[in-house]
This record gives C-alpha cells, structure tokens and sequence, in this order.
C-alpha cells in the first residue's frame, strides 16, 4: 500500500510531443457508450449473420445433397448475397446509431466539457474524428465485419477458386458501403448531437429525422424521386452502386450524391458552429 | 518570463472584453484582479486558444500562442471557472482521460491521477461517477484534471467560486502549497481579493479589458503607503485649507477623521508644524494600513470615474 504524502509531486515521465488525441477519445468514448441497450442490439444484430453463416455452410458443404438444399432453395452465394446482408444490417445500424451517437456531444455539451477537451492538445478535427470513431466501431462491427467473415466462410469453404475469381472485388465493397454510409450517418448523428442538449432530445431528433423521412417515402412511394428525402433509400441506392446491383429507386445518382454530399456539408457546419469550446452569448 | 502579452485585444461582437493589453507575467504565482466582466476569464480563454484573439501577439513560455497553441496545451494546466465535467466517468477516469488526452500514458495517467486526487482530497471519492459529486468537489477535480500532466503552467479560474468558506480556505491551502513549492507558475484569476493576497505574491489589475496596475503585493500596497488616520480638535477648516495647499489629499469620514494622504517627498512632520500654526490639537495620527482591497476600490474607482 503506497504512501501518499500531502505535498504536490512532481511528474517526472515524458509526454508525447503529438499525442493521438483522438484515439483517447475514441477509446474513451467505446468504453462509455457500452450500455445493456447497446448489447441487446448487438446480439439481435448478430443473429442475421449466424442465419446466413447457416446457409453458406449448407450451401457450401451439402450442394450435392437434395434435401439440404431444399432449405436453402434459391440462395445464390453472390455479390447480392452479401449486399442484400448489409441492407438488412443498415436498419439495426439505423438504431445502433442513434443510441450510441446521440449523447457523444451532447452530454459533453450538457456537461460543459468542451473547455477540459480543447485547453488539453485536442483539436477541432481530433474531437470530432475521435467521436465518429466511436460509431464507426459500433457500426462495423454490425455491418462490415460480420459481411466479411461471411465472404471469408464461403471462400474458406468452398472447394475451388472460383468464388474468389468471380467475387474478388466484393470484400472492397463490403468495406466501401459501411464506410460510406458511417461517414454520412456518422456525421449527421454528431451534427445532431451537437445541436441538442441532452442525449434524450438527440435520440428524438434523429429518429425524427432518419425514420419520418423514410415513413413519407413509403407512403408517397408514386411520386418521382421521393426516395431522395430518406437517408435509408439514398443509402440503399448507394450500396446498388457499389455491388453493380440493380437501383433500388428511381432517383438519379447524381441527385443521390448532391443530396448526401449536402447532408455532410449540413452536418460539418453545424459541427462548426456548436464545437466550440467556450459558448459566446451575444 | 512565464507569460508576455503585447496589445492582445479579444472582441465579442462589438464587445472589446479585452482591449490591447500589454503585461508580463514572470514566474511564480500571479493574481490577476478585476471585477466581474474585467477581461480576466477571456485573457486566460484566449491564451489557450479557446476564444479568438483579434490582434496582438503573446508568448507562453517561450512558445507563440498562435502558431505552438498544441505545444502550450500540453505546458498549461487550466481549471475553468464553469463546472465542466466528462460525463459517465469516475474521478479517476476523468483525471486519467486528462492526463491521456495531454499526453501521458495509461498507466502514468492513472498512477497520478491517484496521486493528484489524493492530493485534492479526493481519495476517497475517486470511485464515483463525476456527476455525483457536489460543488466542492467538482472544484476539487477540476484542479486534479488541470494538475495531472505536471505542466509548467497553472491557470486558475475563479478556483473558489461555489465553495463554502471551508472549502474556500482548503482550496486556497491548496494553491498557496502547490505555489509555494516553485516548480510551476501559477495565474489566478479572481475577483475575490483575499484568494490573491493568500495565495499570489504578484497581482495584475485589471478593469474593462485594460490593465490598471501590475506588480508585487507588497509594491502596489506600499505606493499608497503615504496615508494617514488624523482626528484633530479645534478649527479644521484653516488645517484642511493649509493641507491640501501643500498637496495633501484629505478624505473625511463623516465625523471627526480626517484620511490624509501625503504626496511623495513630503515628511510627515509637516503635518505638526502646520497643526500648530493653525491652532489646531492633534488627537490621533495613525497611518493607515493598505490592504490590496484598499487599493483596488481606489483604481476601480478612479478608472469608473474616468469612464463616466
């Protein structure tokens, strides 16, 4: 047991001269978002990759074998394969965003934490890719990383080369899709985060802003390029293009791309605006 | 020299919270005085870069506050005066994510981060969630997160603001030990007088974003040494009358005092030769004792005035 004296000691250690600021936050920030919410969604995300881990097994192992096959009618090991996994993945993404991300700044607004962060070495850029990485984590660990155990399951499995010939571009897919949309959703969740005051009115927000969309879209699914209102449908649409699928909707890519370029543009001037660490009032 | 401003202006809007100003903080613990609204919080911001400084340049320990602003981060320790904390972590967590975030590793961040909060008196509470602390705490961690990387460099922010008077008087036990150890400087800024008299040995003064005064306590003090408590008896007027022709300040307190204040080089014999040729008894002549209180009403005062 040390002995601590009542005496001010001084630290004799070395700092770094350019501490990865932002790795500190992102360790930090994985470690608090951990919540029994998150492990839930987590294991209920797990479940879809076991199912499809299932199908490549019996589809690899038993091709030849009728009555297997009959409970694996239809399923072609295929690029769609693994794109039609993500799609499926981006809805609990949808919610596993909203539950890590909302507070990230939030709370650190609520808190008046922002002067601790920016009077240490951290700079603007630091804070926030610190943050985004905490989503980003969480985010592929549902999406990326399970799509490419399952790619590398298949090729594992399968007796020949032919499924990597055919398919060998699609482990960069698997990678580009999740980090595409993690960039977008990522930034659109900060954005909100540092606009609100408070987790709770974060979490709204971005349901609001993520789910209403997507609800309109569906109802007024007969007007022309409605899809472009929803972040879901233009992310859709965004994995059609990486996998060279067939699009989802009927909006060009070229207003795909304006409008997700606009919404990173929205968010990083919000993120301007709020991360700062001292608020003015006028 | 730990700190050297030259015409360091910071604007909110049209606001001019601090206006060109030039001072030098050298090593060792300096208080920096002013009544609310003075400038204090936004000098000590705008070194660190927190808020934008409009014009002027100014170096921190030898390193330009514009183009080393990391590399001073990493020197400066700052406990705001906001009650600013990194929610859903411990005591410990948050001193070791300070420690992390300025450069040290995890480990020595957690090894001193026990140290610095058993040194704040936080031992005991290090286990639990910041946002169960109460206010005396949170002054309490705020100065351990500051104090964690050793740096060269401490400035304080209003370290006594929402403490009861026993947490005031640790507080301030607390910055008077680390200052008078000398192995960092330390900027206190306050607008409490007692803080900077207990714990700083040098003061800088400042009112509407200027500074009115800087240098030692006991300097400042004595250039208004020259003050005198006088009670006399008999016709004042003729006294009063002779005094001020010899270019004596005299302030009444309402009753029978007189507050004389001798201009420099005067002796203050004269004060009796003139008593006695106005026929006037001397009762009572005391010097009045300076406090830095005493001096800073007077240079608020006047400055106001100035303004008015």
């Amino acid at each position: 047991m040390p002995i601590y004296e009542k005496s001010y000691l001084s630290w004799h250690g070395q700092l770094l001269q350019k501490p990865m600021t932002w790795l500190v936050i992102a360790k930090t920030g994985i470690r608090l978002a951990w919540r029994k919410s998150l492990g839930i969604i987590l294991f209920i995300s797990f479940i879809p990759f076991f199912f499809r881990a299932g199908q490549i097994y019996i589809v690899s192992r038993f091709g030849d074998e009728e009555a297997l096959m009959k409970m694996v009618r239809g399923i072609q090991i295929d690029a769609e394969f693994f794109m039609s996994f993500l799609k499926g993945q981006s809805f609990i993404l949808l919610l596993l965003v909203i539950v890590v991300g909302a507070g990230l700044i939030a709370n650190d607004r609520k808190f008046k934490a922002l002067p601790i962060y920016f009077s240490k070495p951290v700079g603007f850029w630091d804070y926030i890719i610190g943050k985004l990485l905490v989503i980003g984590s969480y985010g592929m660990l549902i999406t990326m990383i399970p799509a490419l155990l399952l790619y590398l399951m298949r090729a594992l499995l399968t007796q020949n080369t032919d499924f990597i010939q055919s398919f060998y571009w699609v482990p960069f897919s698997i990678v580009a899709w999740p980090l595409a949309a993690l960039l977008i959703l990522g930034g659109l969740t900060l954005a909100v985060s540092a606009f609100s005051r408070g987790s709770r009115a974060a979490s709204i927000l971005l349901f609001s802003i993520i789910y209403v969309p997507e609800l309109l879209r569906a109802i007024l699914s007969r007007i022309p390029d409605i899809g472009l209102i929803s972040i879901h449908a233009t992310l859709h649409q965004l994995g059609a293009i990486f996998f060279g699928a067939k699009h989802p909707y009927d909006f060009s890519n070229g207003w795909m791309v304006i409008v997700l370029l606009g919404i990173c543009g929205l968010s990083l001037l919000i993120l301007k605006i709020k991360v700062r660490p001292t608020e003015i009032l006028s | 020299m730990s700190v050297s401003l030259q015409d360091i202006t910071i604007q909110y809007g049209q606001l001019k919270a601090v206006d060109a100003l030039t001072a030098k903080f050298p090593a060792g613990s300096t208080g920096l005085l002013g009544p609310n609204g003075a400038g204090k919080s936004s000098l000590l911001k705008g070194l660190l870069g927190l808020v934008p400084i409009k014009s002027g340049h100014a170096s921190l320990l030898g390193k330009d506050i514009h183009a080393e602003r990391k590399a001073i981060r990493q020197l400066v320790g700052f406990m705001p005066e906001d009650d600013c904390l990194i929610p859903g972590l411990t005591g410990i967590g948050m001193v070791q994510y300070a420690g992390e975030l300025c450069g040290m590793g995890r480990s020595d961040a957690m090894q001193r981060g026990h140290e610095v909060l058993f040194l704040v008196g936080l031992g005991e509470a290090r286990y639990r969630k910041v946002e169960t602390y109460s206010a005396g705490m949170k002054q309490r961690i705020k100065l351990a997160q500051a104090l964690v990387h050793d740096p060269k460099l401490l400035f304080l922010d209003e370290p006594t603001s929402g403490l009861d008077p026993k947490g005031r008087m640790e507080m301030l036990e607390l910055i008077e030990m680390i200052s008078s150890q000398g192995k960092m400087s330390i900027i206190l800024a306050s607008h409490i007088l007692i803080d900077i008299e207990q714990t700083c040995n040098r003061v800088v003064i400042m009112n509407k974003g200027k500074v009115l005064k800087e240098g030692l306590v006991e300097d400042i003090c004595g250039q208004y040494a020259g003050t005198y408590t006088i009670r006399v008896e008999g016709d004042r007027s003729a006294f009063e009358a002779k005094l001020k022709k010899e270019g004596c300040k005299i302030q009444h307190d309402g009753k029978h005092l007189l507050e004389v204040t001798f201009p420099p080089k005067k002796k203050t014999d004269m004060i009796l030769k003139i008593a006695e040729s106005t026929h006037v008894q001397l009762r009572k002549m005391v010097p009045s004792v300076q406090t830095l209180e005493d001096v800073f009403v007077k240079l608020i005062g006047t400055d106001d005035h100035a303004h008015l």
